[in-house]
């Protein structure tokens, strides 16, 4: 299947009819107990526990991607910006219900912005104690736990792909943004042997 | 028409799962138990075989047609030997699904989608006991446990489905 | 589903919740093992059970093990320091802490914390509707009611109390077990699936304290997956 394919698969139909949906506070909610209790855990390292929630995104990924395929039937696209755009109107919108927003390519295509709306399902009615502690404006990404998520997800679709957070609104930036960054198109394994 | 086995490899070319069922017509007067072996052949040279041939004919399908160009992926199916047919189908993460049945039987590609999207999606992924990074060990003991799909609910449910369809035997 | 026309509350996905807690469990293996390791003057106590699994650091700070950088996760490295605990692989349940005090006191408080808050907004939604909130068995009822609806759809099949402030509570097919089956068979599933269940009960522990009850809440698995959860309280009711 192919580019013309996959602008068929219609993430609002799939939300609608084929996802059993949650209250999105109880997920905001259970993420946020998750993530004040890693801070307690670590003492308020916060690499620590952006480290952390990478690690819970990465294997929730690694898992998520197979669902994803399964529920959408999308075919292998053709390009990143292809993918990058399932990323958003198929993957987020039937996981999140949120469609982020695509901006900033890079000229080589291999680059590019994903713009989570303000607030998104992790992050609605959180602040961040910022009087009482200066380093976690400045260290802890909240929402990390997506970057793993989609490094994971792609992982498994052979895409080699950094995946960081560079703003947040929860640290006073102007935006919520992801910035993806494709490495390589990794290649099918060859059986032992075999060229 | 008559299905005889039904394998997994996964992306790192290893075999996780391998059912072989037998159809002897001592077998067919008891249908409540399950008959064939689980997990026996995974690394046997059959299956190094299948997986060999499996991998040329999809090298080889890829490079008869532009891929750059064409709107369809030239996906291997199918193919016929003189009395097995073998039906293939290979995820976007690379898990390759497969049965082999008699070629009376034409396209099994939604009984495939089925053992994948639904059946593999429960058992394995949606299984936190599960892994589905299937690493194969040098220790045989630990290899049953971490090298395959060895859980009771999928070989189960996975045998259920494929013995209710009409093809089956 | 049933959706008040009124109620412009928004919805995700229940699988992206289910993924999230279940990740739970591994995480607070990893995150005990590090504390663990990290920190020897303080985890005598709780690490005597563990001590032979326990790298013991001689470090006079505590810190150093804690790293000072982000580091994102990649498939070829390990998540932890527990042996072949590589992601997609689940080697990590099979750790020695899995049963430990550390990681069930970490499980179930992510619970509690969850509760405490899930009370709150279920309480303000539900006044709304004209639910009235007069005695424990009300409360018990709020959470078989109410909780388990926002939390997995279903109600919960039964409720029984001995009228002196015990109660059971049972739930015939415990979603976030239910789908647990280990390659080592039944007894494995059991025994891993019981750690898992120490989030709801620090959920039932956390709505029952937002009511101002002390509580102790433990559960078993009945028949798979079935789980029947003791609720004991100091209340006659």
């Amino acid at each position: 299947m192919s580019k013309s394919s996959n602008n068929r698969y219609n993430g609002d139909d799939i939300w609608k009819n084929n996802t059993e949906k949650i209250n999105s506070e109880l997920f905001t909610l259970t993420y946020g107990s998750i993530v004040s209790q890693l801070c307690r855990d670590f003492n308020h390292n916060y690499h620590e526990v952006n480290n952390q929630l990478d690690k819970m995104g990465y294997n929730i990924g690694l898992r998520l991607i197979e669902e994803f395929l399964a529920k959408t039937g999308v075919g292998r696209c053709s390009t990143f910006k292809e993918t990058v755009e399932v990323i958003s109107k198929l993957g987020f919108k039937i996981f999140l219900n949120i469609t982020p927003q695509i901006e900033n390519w890079s000229s080589d295509n291999k680059s590019c912005s994903l713009i989570l709306p303000d607030p998104n399902p992790l992050t609605e009615f959180v602040e961040l104690p910022n009087l009482k502690d200066a380093e976690i404006l400045k260290e802890l990404w909240y929402s990390q736990i997506l970057c793993g998520v989609l490094r994971g997800a792609l992982q498994m679709v052979q895409l080699d792909v950094d995946v960081n957070f560079v703003k947040d609104t929860l640290r006073g930036d102007d935006k919520t943004e992801i910035r993806l960054k494709l490495n390589k198109f990794l290649k099918d394994e060859v059986p032992a042997g075999e060229d | 028409m008559t299905i005889y086995s039904f394998h997994i490899f996964d992306r790192h070319c290893n075999c996780i799962y391998n059912r072989e069922y037998s159809h002897s017509s001592s077998d067919n007067n008891n249908n409540s138990t399950t008959v064939g072996i689980v997990n026996k052949n995974n690394d046997s040279n059959g299956s190094k075989l299948l997986f060999g041939i499996l991998y040329s004919l999809k090298s080889m399908s890829s490079k008869l047609i532009d891929e750059e160009t064409s709107p369809i992926p030239n996906a291997l199916k199918s193919f016929t030997l003189g009395k097995f047919r073998i039906h293939y189908f290979e995820s976007l993460t690379n898990l390759k699904f497969i049965l082999i049945t008699d070629i009376n039987i034409d396209n099994l590609q939604h009984i495939l989608w089925e053992l994948y999207s639904n059946y593999y999606i429960k058992n394995c992924i949606q299984n936190s006991l599960s892994p589905i990074e299937f690493k194969i060990s040098d220790d045989l003991k630990e290899n049953e446990l971490t090298g395959k799909i060895n859980n009771h609910n999928f070989i189960h449910q996975t045998d259920q489905f494929l013995q209710s369809l009409s093809v089956f035997n | 589903m049933t959706q008040d026309i009124l109620d412009s509350q928004t919805y995700v996905s229940s699988s992206s919740l289910y993924y999230l807690l279940q990740e739970l469990v591994p995480t607070s293996i990893r995150v005990s093992h590090k504390l663990l390791d990290s920190s020897p003057s303080t985890s005598t106590s709780t690490a005597a059970s563990t001590a032979s699994t326990t790298t013991k650091i001689t470090s006079t700070n505590t810190s150093s093990l804690f790293t000072d950088k982000d580091e994102p996760t990649t498939l070829d490295h390990q998540l932890s320091s527990i042996p072949k605990d590589l992601p997609g692989t689940v080697h990590v349940l099979d750790s020695s802490l899995l049963n430990n005090d550390e990681v069930t006191l970490r499980i179930e408080s992510y619970g509690y914390n969850l509760g405490i808050k899930l009370a709150e907004i279920l309480l303000y939604k539900s006044n709304n509707n004209g639910t009235k909130i007069v005695d424990i068995l009300d409360i018990m009822k709020f959470v078989c009611r109410d909780v388990w609806k926002c939390l997995y759809n279903k109600q919960m099949d039964n409720l029984r109390t001995n009228h002196r402030g015990t109660f059971v509570l049972v739930d015939s097919n415990y979603k976030l077990i239910s789908n647990l089956n280990s390659a080592k068979g039944i007894n494995d599933t059991l025994s891993k699936s019981k750690v898992y269940l120490w989030l709801p009960c620090g959920i039932i522990r956390g709505i029952l304290s937002n009511f101002g009850i002390e509580s102790n809440v433990t559960a078993e698995i009945t028949q798979f997956p079935a789980v029947t959860f003791n609720i004991h309280t100091s209340i006659n009711n």
